[in-house]
């Protein structure tokens, strides 16, 4: 189904997929679900979420410019990992933002800011 | 999913272990190092290649060695010409499973004497560093575009255990600390560390925060082989064989960031399984001596948890508090570890096994455990960090 998570990331929208039958969730959407075999269906992730685990990696490969954050958000019910636009905590809400990286639509997660 | 078939005819015993030198950049061959450690357990079981009715192999990617098809370029070099031979393949929990193959063919009935062999050459092939060869194992939709890395997805775990549980970068470095102090003792090991301290550790390159240099077990290159028997073969090879009670496997999903990181459910269901089939219903009492897998000294921790070796968040408690020392009353990765002696991915998981084998038999020299140990434990993991191998054995 990953078609259709391209078609939704042009339309600034992220998708996963949950089971009809179990009912878990899945990121990215799968057509079918891993644990029970159930049909899937397409599901918007929501756009609020929180901070489960993060590393900032300092040592990578040449695409990429260290140090960064990469993470793993709990969005509801879809854990989603990520590149975060700046520096994280475990705990911490973060939205996801679609933007164009290296010529392809992709997600990355901002912290939220309270003021 | 778990067998409940545990009315098994044969029983299986180990009968001969053999273990190379674990290094960076071994002049061997990976043919030559396979045979160095088949010869040495043929050796301790008084036995020669004639003898031996079927060979298993075990090796992770083969963009290791730089031989594809390596299962049967290594059986060449183990002596598995014009033999049933075959290799087994579960990525990084390789190498408990290649013992656990053999069980098979022996407690099937099929085979009386199998040659049990894992390698791994790690520092030549893969170019410009072993980790490349973890670029071709992602999720290619989700994953792929981030170029993970293992050790910033380890990372990641280490992070999320260290939350959930409280735990502090310093309780986790008495692991490497213990492990690479533990290797001193073996004639195989790469890291012999004997005056590491917890600040050497902390004070180690930051790879991937929270991972530094020295929370991670080295790449090398070695081998490992045992030699498994039926029971009326093992009773005729010798007086002091150690029985394999019990063996489980399983696997995760690949999808590992919808897991929950903090808690190895991978190692739980195989360890139940394996404790099924041996009789065990409380590891913390029953199992004598463990070596979990511990490529990165936080999995020391979670691995023992996984197996029930302790509470949930309990093994940084058990650690600091001494209990996992050689003297200790749960002596744990006696041999070094990874961490210690080196990590050629399949031939570590298998010197596990050959680590507990003489640990049982009390052949373990100046690595001897204090207490007298009658049943111990050896645990791989791997694949993209998502399948458990355990083995459970017994005098």
């Amino acid at each position: 189904m990953s078609s259709e998570l391209f078609a939704a990331l042009k339309t600034g929208r992220l998708i996963g997929s949950r089971c009809k039958n179990c009912g878990r969730t899945h990121f990215p959407p799968a057509r079918r679900c891993a644990r029970c075999g159930g049909e899937m269906q397409l599901e918007e992730i929501p756009k609020r979420g929180v901070v489960l685990t993060f590393s900032e990696v300092y040592v990578s490969s040449p695409a990429f410019t260290p140090p960064y954050v990469v993470a793993i958000a709990q969005f509801g019910d879809f854990k989603v990992p990520g590149m975060a636009a700046d520096k994280v905590e475990i705990g911490d809400e973060v939205e996801w933002e679609v933007a164009d990286r290296h010529g392809n639509l992709w997600y990355f997660f901002r912290t939220v800011k309270h003021y | 999913m778990t067998s409940r078939n545990i009315n098994f005819k044969h029983r299986v015993a180990v009968v001969g272990a053999g273990l190379t030198l674990f290094r960076s950049k071994l002049l061997e061959t990976p043919q030559e190092l396979a045979w160095l450690a088949a010869k040495q357990a043929l050796d301790e079981a008084g036995l020669t290649l004639k003898d031996i009715d079927c060979v298993v192999i075990g090796s992770a990617p083969d963009a290791f060695d730089g031989v594809h098809m390596k299962g049967e370029y290594l059986a060449e070099g183990a002596g598995g010409i014009h033999k049933p031979a075959v290799r087994v393949f579960v990525g990084g929990a390789t190498g408990v499973f290649v013992p656990i193959a053999a069980w098979w063919h022996v407690a099937s009935g099929l085979c009386k004497k199998v040659l049990a062999v894992a390698e791994e050459k790690m520092s030549h092939a893969a170019r410009p560093h072993t980790q490349y060869v973890f670029r071709y194992i992602w999720d290619p939709i989700v994953e792929k575009p981030l170029n993970p890395n293992l050790i910033w997805i380890f990372a990641m775990e280490m992070h999320r255990y260290m939350y959930k549980c409280g735990v502090k970068k310093e309780d986790i470095a008495l692991v490497s600390v213990k492990n690479k102090r533990n290797a001193c003792g073996h004639p195989s090991a790469q890291l012999c560390m004997p005056d590491i301290t917890v600040d050497d550790v902390l004070k180690s390159e930051v790879l991937v925060w929270p991972v530094q240099l020295y929370d991670i077990s080295p790449t090398s290159d070695g081998a490992a082989a045992v030699v498994l028997a039926s029971e009326e073969e093992a009773r005729r090879i010798t007086d002091t064989p150690v029985w394999i009670k019990g063996i489980g496997w399983t696997l995760d999903t690949t999808h590992w960031t919808n897991r929950d990181l903090a808690y190895p459910e991978y190692v739980r269901r195989a360890a139940e399984m394996a404790y099924r089939m041996a009789g065990i219903d409380n590891p913390r009492k029953q199992i004598d001596v463990a070596e979990p897998y511990d490529p990165f000294d936080y999995k020391e921790l979670h691995h023992m948890e996984g197996l029930g070796l302790a509470k949930k968040c309990e093994a940084p408690v058990l650690t600091r508090e001494g209990v996992t020392q050689r003297d200790g009353d749960l002596p744990i990765n006696p041999s070094g570890g990874l961490l210690g002696i080196g990590n050629p991915i399949a031939a570590a998981g298998l010197m596990k096994v050959a680590e507990i084998f003489w640990q049982l038999r009390g052949e373990a020299g100046a690595r001897q455990v204090k207490k007298p140990v009658y049943t111990g434990l050896a645990q791989a993991w791997g694949d993209l960090m998502q399948a458990g191998t355990v083995i459970v054995m017994g005098v």
